[in-house]
Parts: structure tokens; sequence; C-alpha cells
């Protein structure tokens, strides 16, 4: 992880980091990186992944009865903009 | 060159459910924007999801209707991208597991029977409904979240027609189920298909060009039948096809370019952490198979082997889900099954088309309906009459009544036609000598005399014998 993609990602997430702030990142990310890499010395050969923190099966699912919505104004409130009750973006068309 | 068609079809499904996939909050096609949300649908901070029992009964009853192994235990995948109709930054998916897989619809093409392999059907979250401007976007997140379920065929398709008759049978058999409302128009089924040629004989799969959001089954036909000319004038032509996707445009009738497709994106899908996998038990799925509606195919043959109907008339009941649930009604209460599926088809349809009006909010109930089919069954009114009744019985009113009201009343008593017969013979006796030097026409001139005579009510065909008889002894 260098300069360049720790910028890159920055960009992605939208923030910007000054030369400062990018130098004490890289620094940070060789000490995760270095631990991480510990991770690679365990021996995993015929261990099945685990994705949830136990392994038995639930069962619950909720009933399809409505229950509450909140209003028209409460959710437009991190709109950051609106009209007609619709929230309003740049536009970008997929 | 030969080419061979190949095409896929995704088909995207809303299932009726009164709340969403994930959260309680209730979903209606036509509401104000943005009032049918909670901070579930809108990705706020600290909610978790919580999958919706009913929606995952729909997609178990799609995956048995259409001959899918299912998977017991429920799993949901996170399929990450960064757009404005996911509020959360995530749809929750079936990536990995899939609730059912390798099943099949059979489809008649052309007169022969074609098996339409269906690879998997796997449960999802709709996105918020966007409306594009000239340099904005507009919102509603109503439908963010609604539960769908994805429906991907194999590509055993081989033309437009096939397409349009394996998504109008896929349609028809999950509105049978009721597991959605199948509307087209309102986006509630929406299609995408995957479209290729390949050279007769070969094993290569051309390049495979999607067309996105077809809203109607013709369409689905039309932008199919377009493209694989396309594809073939530009091979013919030394053009390449490329991987793209393609929208159709209904009025050229062409299919138009939307975007080139540059490699695959990268969902990073994984596990979804908040949702742990939910095993589904032998019975309740045991209990889905007992109580699976009866479906369109097993409708139709139980129509034609049990009440005796051809198949153009069967078919036509089972077209519309709703008028064959009316004659399942009407059927219990008539002995003429048949004759009950002629008033239903040509004569009750048929008006109700006229007026506007339905099947299901007609005010001819199937209980005066089967009334009226007696009637005409036990001769008491002749079928035309009945067609003058059933007119009058459009805004409700009985049948008897209104046969009573106007003095319909069919004479099928013999001897009440014999006396009419008789006064009609004795007054006209120069018609009964044009009869006996050949003159066919005279004895249609002295049926007619009697049916004016007894104001249309006797039976024409009994009256036709008698006048016949009588003649024939003199």
């Amino acid at each position: 992880m260098d300069k360049n993609d720790i910028k890159e990602y920055a960009n992605h997430l939208m923030f910007d980091l000054n030369d400062e702030e990018l130098s004490a990142i890289e620094k940070d990310f060789a000490v995760l990186e270095a631990q991480l890499g510990l991770l690679d010395l365990i021996d995993t050969t015929n261990t099945e992944e685990m994705i949830y923190p136990f392994e038995d099966d639930t069962f619950f699912l909720r009933e399809d009865n409505a229950d509450h919505i909140i209003s028209k104004e409460d959710a437009l409130r991190n709109a950051p903009k609106e009209r007609e009750g619709h929230f309003v973006v740049p536009k970008v068309v997929k | 060159m030969n080419y061979k068609t190949v095409v896929g079809i995704e088909i995207h499904l809303e299932l009726k459910t009164n709340t969403k996939m994930f959260s309680g909050a209730p979903y209606t096609f036509k509401a104000e924007a943005n009032t049918l949300v909670n901070e579930v649908d809108l990705g706020m901070p600290g909610t978790l999801p919580c999958v919706n029992h009913e929606a995952v009964r729909k997609a178990i009853q799609a995956c048995l209707a259409l001959n899918l192994n299912i998977d017991p235990l429920i799993r949901f995948d996170r399929k990450n991208y960064y757009y404005s109709d996911l509020p959360k930054g995530y749809q929750i998916t079936q990536q990995f597991h899939p609730i059912g897989r390798d099943g099949y619809l059979d489809i008649e093409a052309e007169g022969e029977k074609k098996r339409i392999r269906i690879e998997r059907i796997h449960m999802e979250e709709d996105t918020a409904k966007q409306f594009h401007l000239f340099d904005e976007t507009l919102i509603d997140y109503n439908r963010a979240g609604v539960p769908l379920i994805e429906i991907v065929s194999k590509p055993d398709i081989s033309s437009g027609l096939e397409a349009s008759l394996y998504v109008e049978k896929l349609k028809q058999t999950l509105n049978y189920l009721d597991v959605s409302d199948t509307k087209m128009e309102e986006g509630s089924m929406r299609c995408d298909v995957n479209v290729s040629i390949n050279e007769e004989g070969s094993d290569v799969f051309g390049t495979k060009v999607e067309i996105k959001n077809l809203n109607s089954i013709a369409n689905i036909r039309h932008a199919i039948d377009y493209e694989v000319n396309r594809q073939k004038e530009a091979l013919a032509k030394g053009e390449a096809i490329h991987q793209e996707t393609r929208r159709f445009d209904e009025k050229s009738m062409t299919t138009v370019l939307m975007r080139k497709k540059e490699g695959n994106v990268d969902y990073k899908y994984f596990p979804e952490p908040n949702i742990f996998p939910i095993r589904i038990k032998a019975s309740e799925i045991e209990d889905i198979k007992e109580h699976m509606p009866e479906l369109p195919d097993a409708k139709m043959a139980r129509y034609m082997r049990d009440f005796g109907l051809n198949e153009y008339d069967a078919n036509q009941l089972i077209q519309n889900k709703d008028l064959s649930i009316y004659f399942d009604k009407l059927v219990k209460l008539v002995k003429n099954t048949r004759l009950a599926a002629t008033m239903l088809i040509s004569e009750l349809s048929g008006l109700l088309a006229k007026r506007s009006e339905d099947i299901t909010t007609t005010k001819v109930t199937a209980k005066n309906l089967a009334t009226l089919i007696q009637m005409i069954d036990d001769k008491e009114i002749s079928s035309k009459q009945g067609k003058e009744v059933l007119e009058a019985m459009m805004d409700g009113n009985d049948p008897k009544q209104i046969v009573k009201e106007r003095g319909m009343k069919q004479v099928s008593d013999e001897g009440a036609i014999l006396k009419i017969v008789e006064e009609v013979l004795e007054e006209n006796p120069s018609s009964i000598a044009d009869f006996k030097n050949g003159k066919d026409r005279a004895l249609g001139y002295l049926v007619g005399q009697v049916m004016k005579k007894s104001k249309g009510q006797a039976n024409p065909q009994l009256a036709s014998k008698l006048v016949k008889e009588k003649l024939m002894a003199n």
C-alpha cells in the first residue's frame, strides 16, 4: 500500500488527504499489513470457512404485518435537496 | 451462413406481500413519494434487517411451481455498489445460495412442446424509483426494500416467439399462484433478455447483448427479433458484436445502445453478516406444497375432462384467472357446463367489454347467471331471449324477474303450440297449397306466423316440427 493507493481509496470515499495525513496513514498501514501477515502463518488446510460467530441455524422470520413508517418530513430531513416530496441529487444515469 | 439464436431471460418479480423484504414498512404501488419508508429502508445507521416470512413462503411457492430444488437453509449476501437508488450502499440478495435451483417450465411453440430450463430463483430487495430530469434526479424510496425474486432461465430459448411464450406462461403461472400481480406496465414484473447468435452446428456462443427493461410481452418478441437481425447483418458485414446493454425503443421498434460493458463490475459479494442462516422446516415446505393453488395447466385439463369443454373454451377461461374463478363458482350451480362456459366466454365477457367492466366487479352474480342458464337449458326461454335477459341482468337484476316482467316465457307445451299451429293453418289455406306444390318457403312463412301469434314465445324448434307434421298429415 503506497501513497498513490491511499490517495485513490480516499478519493473513492470522497475525501481529501494532505501530505502529513498521507504519511501517517502509510505508516499505520505498514503496521497493519505486518499484523495481517501473521494470519497467513496459520495453517488452514482442511479447515472449513466460518462466516458467523456460531454455527446453529436460526428459525425466526418476521410475520408480514405492517409496523411503523416514519413521516415524509422525517424521511426527507436527510435529503441534500428536496422537491415535491422527493430527494433531489445530481443526475447520474447508471 | 446460418445462425442459431440463443436467448436467456432474467425476470425480476415483486412479491405480493403487505410489507417489505427486511422491514415492516407497508408498500403499495400508488402512494405519495417517500411516505412508505422507515429507518431500515433508508439505511439509517444502527438498523437491522428482519426477513419477511410471507416473502419466503411466496418464493418457495414459485420454486415449487417451476420445479426447482429448494435450499431450505436461507442465506443472504451483500452486493456492494454505490448508487443513489440504494441508500445502504449495498443490496441484500442471494448470490451464493439461491433459494431454488434447476427447475423448468414447459411451453408450446408452434404446436411443439419445449422445455425451458430455469437455472435459479433468488430473493432480494428492490431499489428506489428514480426520475431523471435534465440535470437532476428525483428519488422516491417507497420501492426500496420491496421483496423481489429473480428468475434466471438457461439459454434454452431460440426465438423471439419462444421468449414471449415463456414469459407469458411464467406470468400466468405466477399470477395463479398469487405470488405477484405480474403487472409489466407497473414494473412489478420486469424482464431483461440476453441475445446472441452463433453459427449453426458450432458450440461456441456468440457475444451476448443484453436488452433491458422490456415492458410488455409483445415488446420482448419485437426486441429479440430486431436484435437477432441486427447481429446477423453486422456479422455479414464483417463487423464484430460488442458486449453491451441496449434498450428497446418502442417508437422506432429498434434496440438502442445504452452502454458498452467494459469487463465485469466487481460487486465484492460477501455473506450478509446481519442475517444469520435461517432453516425452513421440512414440514413448512410440505405444508406449502399441499396448499398450492391449482395451476393453469392442471385447471385446463380439469375443465376439459370434468366439464367436457373443448380446448379453445377451456383456454379462454384459464387465460383470465378471475374469469376462471367465476367459472369455478358458476359450474357448481349448473347442469349444462358447456352452456355455462359459452355464456361466460361469448355473452357475459362481451357485454362486460362493451361496458368497460370486468368480471371481478360485475353485478351479475354466479347464482343469477346459473338461474338464467338453467332456464335456457330447460327451454323455458330461447337462447335468443337469454341474451336479452343477460343484458338486462347487467345492473344486478334477477333473471326470473326480468323474464316475468317482459312476459318472455318460451312456450314448450306441445298442446298450447299445437293449438296455435292449427289456427294458423286454418287462416292460411293458400300457404298449405303452396307447400303441397313444392314451395318450401311456405313452411318458413307458416312457422313465422306461429311465432308471431305466440308473441315470440313458442319454442321455435317445436313450432317448426309441429307445423311440418301437420302439413304432412294433411
